[in-house]
C-alpha cells in the first residue's frame, strides 16, 4: 500500500497534468530541455563503457583467481555501490584538481568509481561459479588461456554482464547527486533538469513532461528486459575459493591497483575534511558537531548538527518502516509471484520522479503531507522496499517446504511456523536488508531534494548546498559531514550487513 | 478400540490416480507396516493422514472424530519424514524440544524429557550439536525422538531407515523396535511405518500390509 501511495500514484498524477499541460511541442522547444535528454544518453553511453573497460581486469582476476585478502579485495570494491551519491561526489570533489572539478571528466570518473562495484557484484559470483575442471576440459580441447576466456567464460558471463551494463547505464543516465555536485551549471542531465525546472524556474509542466518521458522510457527498458531474462537452470554452485588457481604476481598487481584506485578518492575526503584552506583545522567536524558555527550571512545560516540528528533519526525511521513491510512484501511475493512487479518495478522509478511526484501530488487539500515529519521517513522506506523484497524473496523462496511441513506435524500453526521456524532462517537476510535500508536513507538525496524544507534539510541536501557556496568554511564542513556520512554507510553495511549466522 | 480409520480415501495428481479407494484400521498402540513398490503411493497415503495433502475424497478419523477439516497442526499426527527435516537454526536438543515449547510446557520438565529423549538414541552428548554436524544415522534419531516428545496418537514413518549403511541400520532397527513398543505401551500410540523392505517391515511391525490390496482391486 505505502508503495503505491507513494510512488505509484505521483506517476499517475505526473501522467495525467502532463497530459493535461496540451501543448506539449511549447515544452519541448523549451531551452535545455532536449539538450538534457541528449546528455543524459551520451553520459550514460559514455559511463557505461568506462566502467566496463575499468571493471574487467579486477573482475577476471577475483572471479577466477584465489589469493591472500580475496575477500578484504572483494569487499573494498564492491562497497562504492552503497555510498550516498553526494559522498562520492564531494570524495571526487576533494580528490581532483580545480581544473577537471565541474567538467565531464570529474563526472564520469566518479560514475566509473561507483558503477565498477555494479558489475564486479554481478559477475564475479557467476565467474567463481564455473567449475575449473570445465575449463580443464576447454583446455585439454586444445583452447590457449585467451580461447578459455572468450570461448568458454566469456558467453557464460554475458547474462549478468549484460544486466549490469543496462543497470550501469540506467543508473548514469538518470543520475542527480553527482552531476550537481561535480559537474558544471550547464550540465544537465534529466534528472538535474527536472529538479531545475521544477524547483529553480517554477516551470512545472516541463519538468512534467520531462518526468513522465523518462518513467516511460526506463520502465519500457525493465519491462522489456524482464521479459527476455530468462533464469539459467538452478542456483549456481557456491565454490570455495579453493577450487580456483592461485593468483600470479601480474594478478595481484591488477587487484592492488584497482583497491587504491577505490580507496583514493575516500582518503581524499577524508584529509580534505581536515583543511580549511590551505592549513589544518578540526573547524570542518566542529560545525557538524554544532560546537563551531559556519557563520556568514543569518540568511545562509544552516545547523549541520541539527541535520545529522535528523539524518540519522530519518534511516532509523525508515528501517523501521520498510523492513517489516519488506518481509510482508516478500511473503506475498513467495505465494504468489504476480506480486513481484508490483513490489519490485518502483525501484527503476529515479528516486527524482518519486520526490517530484509527491511534490505535485499531495500539495492540496486533505492531501497536503508535506509537512509531515513522517513523509521524507515514508519515501526513504518506499525506496527502500524493493531492495528489501530482492534480499528476503529468494532466501524465503529456499527454505525447504519439508520444515514447513515437519513444525506443523510437530503442533506449530502459520504464525508459530513464521515465529520459530521463517524469522530465525530470515534473519541474516533481513538483517542485511534493514542495514541496506539504512545506507539508502542516510545517502538518499534525489528524492529529498524535492520534499525537505529549509528547517527540514537532511545532511546529504546540506552537503549539497554547501558544496556549492564559495568559501574554504563550508567546503570544510561539507567534507566533514560527507566523510561522516561514509563511515556511518559503510559501518552498517559492512557491519552489520555481513554479520553470518551463528 | 480404532485409532485411525481411513475409508476410500482417493487421491489423484494430473491424469494419475495415486491412491483408488483406500481402506485402512489402525488400532490402539498397533505398529503395521505398508509395504510396495517405489512409486505406488505410500508417502501420499501418510501425507494425506498427517493433513499435508487433501485427499479428492473418503474420510479420516482419528479416535472416532472426522479429521478431514483439522489442520496438520491440531490433528496429533506425528511424522518422522524421509529427510528429516531438522531445523537447521536449532541445536538437537531445541530441535528436540520444539513441540513442547511451542505448547508452553514449563522449562524443567522440557529440559528433563529433552534429556530422557536423548538417552532413548544415545545421543544426549550431541546436544549442543547443530543438525549440520551429524552424520545420517544420528540425524534420523533426533528427526525420530523429536518427533516423540509430545507423544501423538499416530506417529508415521516415512522409509525411516533408508538411506543409512548396513551396521546403522540394524543397530536403528532394534532401538526403533524398542522405542516403537514403548511408545505403544504407555500411549497407545498407533505407528505406520512405510518401508520397501519386507525383513524390515516383519521386524517392526505387529502386521504389514501391501498397498496396492488395501485399494480398488483393479488399480
Amino acid at each position: 500500500m505505502l508503495v503505491l501511495l507513494l510512488v505509484v500514484t505521483p506517476v499517475i498524477v505526473l501522467a495525467t497534468s502532463a497530459a493535461r499541460t496540451g501543448d506539449l511541442t511549447a515544452v519541448w522547444s523549451r531551452p535545455g530541455v532536449t539538450d538534457s535528454i541528449r546528455f543524459s544518453l551520451l553520459l550514460g553511453v559514455s559511463s557505461t563503457l568506462l566502467t566496463v573497460l575499468v571493471a574487467a581486469l579486477p573482475a577476471a582476476v577475483i572471479g577466477r583467481r584465489r589469493f591472500r585478502g580475496r575477500s578484504l579485495a572483494l569487499a573494498v570494491l564492491t562497497a562504492p555501490f552503497v555510498l550516498p551519491t553526494v559522498v562520492v561526489g564531494s570524495a571526487f570533489l576533494a580528490l581532483l584538481p580545480d581544473s577537471i572539478d565541474r567538467t565531464i571528466w570529474a563526472v564520469l570518473a566518479a560514475h566509473a568509481f561507483f558503477n565498477v562495484s555494479v558489475v564486479i557484484r554481478q559477475v564475479v559470483p557467476i565467474l567463481e561459479s564455473v567449475d575449473e575442471r570445465l575449463l580443464d576440459a576447454a583446455r585439454t580441447l586444445g583452447a590457449g588461456p585467451l580461447r578459455v576466456w572468450t570461448n568458454v567464460l566469456l558467453p557464460i558471463v554475458r547474462p549478468a554482464l549484460a544486466s549490469a551494463s543496462a543497470l550501469v547505464f540506467l543508473l548514469s543516465a538518470t543520475s542527480f547527486g553527482v552531476v550537481r555536485i561535480l559537474g558544471g551549471p550547464s550540465m544537465a542531465t534529466i534528472d538535474v533538469e527536472i529538479h531545475r525546472r521544477a524547483v529553480l524556474l517554477g516551470d512545472v509542466s516541463g519538468a512534467t513532461v520531462l518526468a513522465v518521458t523518462q518513467t516511460m522510457v526506463v520502465l519500457a527498458a525493465v519491462a522489456l528486459s524482464a521479459r527476455r531474462h530468462r533464469p539459467v537452470g538452478g542456483p549456481a554452485r557456491m565454490s570455495t575459493s579453493a577450487d580456483l588457481r592461485r593468483a600470479g604476481p601480474r594478478a595481484g598487481l591488477i587487484v592492488g591497483v584497482a583497491v587504491v584506485l577505490v580507496a583514493t578518492p575516500v582518503v581524499a575526503l577524508a584529509l580534505s575534511s581536515l583543511r580549511v584552506g590551505d592549513h589544518w583545522s578540526l573547524a570542518g567536524w566542529r560545525m557538524l558537531a554544532g560546537t563551531e558555527a559556519l557563520g556568514g550571512p543569518s540568511a545562509l545560516r544552516v545547523d549541520l548538527a541539527d541535520a545529522l540528528t535528523r539524518s540519522m533519526t530519518t534511516a532509523i525511521l525508515a528501517v523501521v518502516i520498510a523492513t517489516p513491510l519488506g518481509v510482508g512484501a516478500a511473503a506475498a511475493a513467495h505465494r504468489d509471484p504476480r506480486w513481484r512487479v508490483l513490489f519490485v518495478a518502483p525501484a527503476a522509478v529515479s528516486a527524482i520522479i518519486v520526490g517530484f511526484g509527491i511534490l505535485v501530488t499531495f500539495d492540496q487539500g486533505f492531501l497536503d503531507w508535506r509537512g509531515s515529519a513522517l513523509l521524507v521517513p515514508a519515501v526513504h522506506a518506499s525506496v527502500a522496499l524493493p531492495f528489501v523484497v530482492r534480499a528476503v524473496e529468494p532466501v524465503l523462496a529456499a527454505i525447504p517446504r519439508g520444515l514447513d511441513e515437519a513444525a506443523a506435524t510437530l503442533g506449530a500453526g502459520p504464525l508459530v511456523t513464521w515465529r520459530r521456524v521463517r524469522l530465525p532462517l530470515l534473519r541474516p537476510a533481513i538483517a542485511t536488508a534493514a542495514a541496506f535500508s539504512g545506507a539508502l536513507s542516510l545517502g538518499e538525496f534525489g528524492a529529498t531534494a524535492f520534499l525537505a524544507r529549509t528547517d527540514s534539510r537532511t545532511l546529504p541536501v546540506l552537503v549539497d548546498l554547501l558544496v556549492g557556496r564559495s568559501g574554504d568554511r563550508p567546503f570544510a564542513a561539507a567534507m566533514a559531514a560527507s566523510t561522516l556520512l561514509f563511515a556511518i554507510t559503510i559501518t552498517l553495511v559492512l557491519v552489520v550487513g555481513r554479520r553470518r549466522p551463528a | 478400540m480404532s485409532r485411525l480409520v481411513l475409508r476410500g480415501i482417493s487421491k489423484t495428481f494430473g491424469r494419475r490416480t495415486v491412491l483408488d479407494a483406500i481402506d485402512l484400521d489402525l488400532a490402539d498402540g498397533e505398529c503395521v507396516a505398508l509395504v510396495g513398490p517405489s512409486g505406488c503411493g505410500k508417502s501420499t497415503l501418510l501425507r494425506v493422514i498427517a493433513g499435508l495433502e487433501r485427499p479428492d475424497s473418503g474420510s479420516i478419523e482419528i479416535d472416532g472424530t472426522d479429521a478431514a477439516d483439522v489442520p496438520t497442526h491440531r490433528r496429533g499426527v506425528g511424522m518422522v519424514f524421509q529427510n528429516d527435516q531438522l531445523f537447521p537454526h536449532l541445536d538437537v536438543a531445541d530441535n528436540v524440544d520444539f513441540a513442547m515449547r511451542i505448547r508452553g510446557v514449563d522449562a524443567t520438565t522440557r529440559a528433563r524429557r529433552v534429556g530422557e529423549l536423548l538417552d532413548l538414541v544415545g545421543l544426549r552428548h550431541l546436544s549442543g550439536s547443530r543438525p549440520s554436524e551429524l552424520s545420517g544415522g544420528e540425524a534420523r534419531r533426533v528427526s525420530l525422538v523429536r518427533s516423540l516428545a509430545v507423544p501423538p496418537r499416530v506417529l508415521l514413518l516415512d522409509e525411516p531407515l533408508t538411506g543409512l549403511d548396513r551396521t546403522l541400520r540394524d543397530g536403528l532397527m532394534s532401538d526403533l523396535r524398542t522405542i516403537l513398543d514403548g511408545m505403544a505401551r504407555e500411549n497407545g500410540t498407533a505407528v505406520l511405518v512405510v518401508t520397501h523392505d519386507p525383513d524390515e517391515a516383519s521386524f517392526l511391525a505387529d502386521r504389514t500390509l501391501r498397498l496396492p490390496d488395501l485399494g480398488r482391486a483393479e488399480s
